[in-house]
């Protein structure tokens, strides 16, 4: 296996060397690691010069524009040379890192008529990081080398002169027209629905059968080129072994074969081509594609992780000096000021002195910080064990934040859990009317259904997290649970249930306090805490505005 | 226009330019009020019959295969079209258009329940250039039904339980209201 995927990485790469401008480039997924090192030192066969980028790549490196340091310095605008002006090997460390923003640049430039090639260098860990899509689709191959030992990464690459004779011929190589109809309804068997994916294979293919010095693309090259391409954008396995009867295969295709009078798919099988391929799809297929269906969900795309939206602009922080990078925004007055004390100097030290003399040291750029909503969520045990002398706290607690959330802009959400399930009785919100007429209704009695009422906070907490506020969780209870998730009744699997889900929200990094409710607080509240991995509040007899200064102490440290 | 305003100071420049916008709906959707600006929106798909494809493939080879006998090959019809778009240029204030056109359009957008009055406003627009553009007098039901999906598929409410698509719901509204 390891050497297999060796092999397989070594032949993308070396099809990527004879013609970089048509097959656009790689992903390469693997920890850093030996056996990545011996490939990147094959990069050298490229013909396009290499420069190594990484994700936080400006607009300015990229695309070029003023360099305002050296144009000060020089007393004339001077132009910063960008990456996209030059044909070369873009190499990109940690791709799964890379915005979606990033990629569209990149993406533009690939589909530019510029000869540039980009490889991908896949860091990530879990199946899930992987580079976004706009990256993946356009570049021709996908090798994994995670699991290649060092004593198998051995670089064995054409030499540099087989190269160039490979360049040389690939002009005269061009596919047939049936094999350009085989590569396509082989990428529709596989459910592939961009048509990049064909036109890359007939690239690979040619550049296949330029390196081995044939003068025709034979079915052995199709057969290579489709195993590179295709089985890391393929998003189904064809259901039977007759390509016939494999779904999106139109009957049209089949009536043209048949007028031309020749059986185009006879020298080459398909079912061998499609099981070639299938040979190739990676072992966790299937969830994969589940985990790239949920990738999208998250309107993320790429591992970067969900990204803050805080949403209010900052709050102006005092400049500092610094490089302009294309991103941060000049603070004008700060640097006039910056530069003011100097300039009688400056202009005895020159003598075709302008008015005024700015040195790139003078810069000073503007910073916010931006700090998104708090949002706080009320789990309040609604059961019968805390109802009647706790709910009056409760409510007058969550009032009392809610008066508070005026003067820090925090968002006050209620969840009430009784009987055998939870309840949203208040979104988040900042309105203190509606908050109070929602709370006046709150009901108690019935069981303690501690579990369901973490879950609904979870998700609301997600929720949250996900319209850019920062959720945190203070849960109003005694503890004492006695109906599991379903709603049915038991002390022991409510608790299991409840320690469960507890681990679910410590996991998700909520900030979190427990305030624990019962006449005599006992061990159930704390365990509960320790859970959480949240704070631990006993206040046997607190009144509301005890348990909003206590809360608001705990959430805030 | 665009004003710049930075530290006190303030640029105006002119500014002449055309957003054309992509995106993948699968990771999200553009906010409504951004959308509105929009002029027309269109949904693409990949073909979907093998034929198509293979002829997609076919040509784009050619392109890179020989270039200029490529570009000979489709120059004469690409002159075509230019040369309709710049007729249609001229002949656009002429086209005249009728009063009840104008009540169509917004009968259409009340009946989609469009937000504001650039729904209304685009639609005619592209009405009027789509009859400019096919050489006709003026703008009839026939261009207006033509546009409608263009000019207001993006201007809707969602609908989460609706199945069909923004499009299909505006062609069913514009088969009802322009009956």
């Amino acid at each position: 296996m390891s050497a297999a995927a060796w092999k397989r990485a070594l032949r993308a790469l070396s099809a990527l060397c004879v013609d970089p401008a048509g097959l656009k480039g790689m992903t390469v997924r693997a920890r850093p690691s030996p056996a990545r090192q011996v490939l990147e030192d094959q990069f050298a066969h490229m013909p396009l010069p290499l420069r190594r980028i990484h994700p936080d790549l400006t607009d300015t490196q990229l695309f070029g524009g003023v360099n305002v340091a050296a144009s000060l310095t020089e007393g004339r605008m001077v132009r910063d040379k960008g990456l996209s002006e030059m044909p070369a090997t873009l190499v990109l460390a940690m791709a799964e890192r890379a915005s979606s923003g990033l990629a569209a640049r990149l993406g533009l430039l690939l589909d530019s008529a510029s000869d540039h090639a980009l490889v991908l260098l896949d860091e990530g860990a879990d199946p899930e990081e992987t580079a976004h899509e706009t990256f993946t689709e356009r570049l021709a191959f996908h090798v994994e080398i995670s699991d290649v030992r060092w004593t198998d990464a051995k670089p064995l690459m054409p030499a540099p002169a087989d190269f160039d004779d490979a360049r040389m011929r690939l002009g005269d190589l061009r596919l047939t027209e049936t094999q350009h109809e085989t590569l396509v309804s082989l990428a529709a068997a596989f459910g592939i629905n961009s048509l990049r994916a064909p036109q890359l294979a007939a690239h690979a293919a040619r550049a296949l059968a330029a390196l081995d010095g044939d003068n025709a693309v034979t079915n052995d090259h199709l057969q290579e080129a489709t195993e590179l391409v295709y089985p890391s954008r393929a998003t189904r396995i064809p259901e039977t072994e007759e390509p016939e009867t494999a779904p999106d295969q139109p009957e049209a295709e089949q009536n043209d074969a048949g007028e031309t009078g020749e059986n185009t798919l006879s020298d080459i099988p398909q079912e061998m081509l499609i099981d070639a391929v299938r040979a190739m799809l990676p072992p966790d297929f299937l969830n994969r594609l589940e985990n790239r269906a949920r990738a999208k969900r998250a309107a993320t795309g790429s591992g970067a992780g969900l990204k803050r939206v805080a949403n209010r602009r900052g709050r102006p922080l005092p400049p500092r000096p610094g490089r302009l990078d294309g991103r941060a925004r000049i603070d004008v007055v700060a640097t006039l000021r910056t530069a003011a004390p100097w300039q009688a100097l400056r202009r005895q030290a020159r003598e075709d002195a302008p008015r005024l003399i700015i040195h790139p040291s003078d810069i000073r750029l503007k910073r916010y910080e931006e700090r998104s909503d708090r949002l706080v969520i009320f789990a309040v045990d609604a059961s019968g064990s805390a109802a009647m002398a706790r709910m009056a706290e409760a409510k007058g607690a969550v009032e009392c934040m809610l008066a508070q959330a005026y003067a820090k802009r925090d968002q006050v959400a209620l969840i009430g859990f009784r009987g055998n399930s939870a309840e949203i009785l208040l979104s988040p919100t900042r309105s203190l009317v509606q908050a109070k007429k929602q709370l006046s209704g709150l009901p108690g009695g019935g069981g303690t259904p501690l579990a369901s009422g973490l879950q609904a906070a979870l998700q609301m907490a997600e929720l949250g997290r996900v319209r850019g506020s920062s959720p945190a969780l203070a849960i109003l209870t005694d503890g004492r649970a006695n109906v599991a998730l379903g709603g049915v009744p038991g002390r022991a699997q409510a608790r299991e249930d409840a320690q469960a889900m507890s681990h679910a929200v410590a996991l998700q990094g909520l900030k979190s306090v427990v305030i624990d409710t019962a006449n005599r607080p006992g061990k159930e509240g704390a365990e509960l805490a320790g859970w959480l991995n949240g704070d631990y509040l006993p206040l046997p007899r607190a009144d509301a505005r005890t348990i909003s200064a206590a809360t608001d102490a705990a959430l805030t440290a | 226009m665009n004003a710049v305003e930075r530290e006190g100071l303030s640029i105006r420049h002119p500014a002449r330019f055309v957003l054309v916008g992509s995106g993948n709906p699968e990771e999200g959707e553009l906010r409504p009020q951004l959308l509105d600006r929009f002029g027309l929106s269109v949904e693409v798909r990949s073909p979907d019959t093998v034929a198509e494809r293979v002829e997609v493939i076919r040509r784009r080879d050619a392109f890179e295969h020989d270039n200029s006998r490529f570009m000979r090959k489709w120059n004469g019809q690409n002159t075509r079209i230019r040369k309709g778009i710049i007729a249609a240029r001229e002949a656009l204030n002429s086209t005249k258009t009728p009063d009840d056109v104008l009540e169509d359009c917004a009968r259409l957008s009340l009946a989609l329940g469009a937000d504001g009055l650039r729904g209304e406003l685009t639609l005619l627009k592209s009405a009027r250039a789509l009859a400019a553009f096919e050489g006709a007098a003026s703008v009839t039901r026939s261009h207006l039904r033509r546009v409608a999906p263009l000019a207001l598929s993006h201007r809707l409410r969602r609908d989460p339980l609706d199945e069909a698509g923004s499009s299909a719901r505006v062609d069913r509204t514009v088969a009802e209201t322009l009956a």
